[in-house]
């Protein structure tokens, strides 16, 4: 992974940390904004706050894969099942969206 | 091997996903970034095309993302600002981040209230000249056309003598 990307290794990484900070940017503006929704809204939106911390958690994991440092967290695989995760809980939020009809 | 199953789940999940969000009924105010994390999935898809393509849609979608949350917060705002105002009057100790957070806004908003309260007064103002000015030219026009009476019944008057004397 890092052979492959040697040559833009920084750019790869300046995308990931400004990935992060998008993350973290619109992260508080829902979680404040949530406070003012129905309870059915909150559930959904809570999901979707789920899914996408997961998801962070990967670009983070990535992040380290990307530095060398590989550990029980920073390894490809960790990445994937990350990123997989996190559509699993969006998922559920669209799930409950439509049953509180 | 592993990434083929994964990114096929993922797909699968998503498509889940988005046929639960087609189905909804209810009026929400979210549903960009709704969409928006459930279009996350192309992340981990796009890199059979290319290794470095999942980085920049990753960058984008994420843009994107913080983009329509600062819509909808402000959207939420508007929607709810009598319930902020609330929350920004009171006393109680957590509702401090919310006054910390909200109050460049509400500055702004009452800012913007006051300004708008002087343009209904200017208007006001104005109403009233115009509404005086109106009178003004309405008494005018009666004492015109009350002048034009006088001077048609001097003119009867005195053709109806000359009538007389003839």
């Amino acid at each position: 992974m890092i052979l492959a990307f040697s040559s833009h290794l920084g750019i790869f990484l300046m995308i990931n940390i400004l990935s992060l900070l998008f993350i973290a940017y619109g992260v508080r503006r829902i979680f404040f904004s949530k406070n003012f929704e129905d309870d059915i809204d909150k559930k959904v939106l809570a999901f979707f706050l789920v899914g996408i911390m997961l998801f962070a958690l990967g670009i983070f994991a990535d992040t380290l894969v990307l530095l060398g440092m590989n550990s029980y967290l920073g390894n490809y695989q960790s990445t994937l099942i990350l990123k997989t995760l996190a559509p699993v809980f969006f998922t559920f939020g669209a799930i409950s969206l439509q049953r509180h009809k | 091997m592993n990434e083929i199953w994964l990114n096929g789940i993922a797909v699968i999940i998503f498509i889940i996903g988005l046929f639960f969000y087609k189905l909804n009924l209810r009026k929400i105010h979210y549903g960009k970034v709704v969409l928006i994390c459930l279009g996350l999935v192309l992340i981990p898809l796009s890199s059979f095309i290319n290794s470095y393509l999942p980085y920049f849609i990753q960058l984008i979608l994420f843009a994107g993302f913080s983009q329509f949350a600062h819509e909808y917060f402000r959207g939420g705002l508007f929607r709810r600002r009598k319930e902020l105002h609330e929350i920004y009057t009171s006393k109680r100790k957590e509702h401090k981040y919310a006054k910390e957070f909200l109050y460049p806004h509400l500055k702004e908003l009452e800012k913007r209230r006051y300004e708008l309260i002087k343009e209904t007064d200017k208007l006001s103002s104005l109403k009233d000249e115009l509404k005086e000015q109106a009178r003004q030219i309405k008494e005018e026009r009666k004492e015109l056309e009350d002048a034009k009476k006088e001077v048609k019944n001097v003119h009867f008057e005195v053709l109806s003598e000359k009538e007389d004397k003839e």
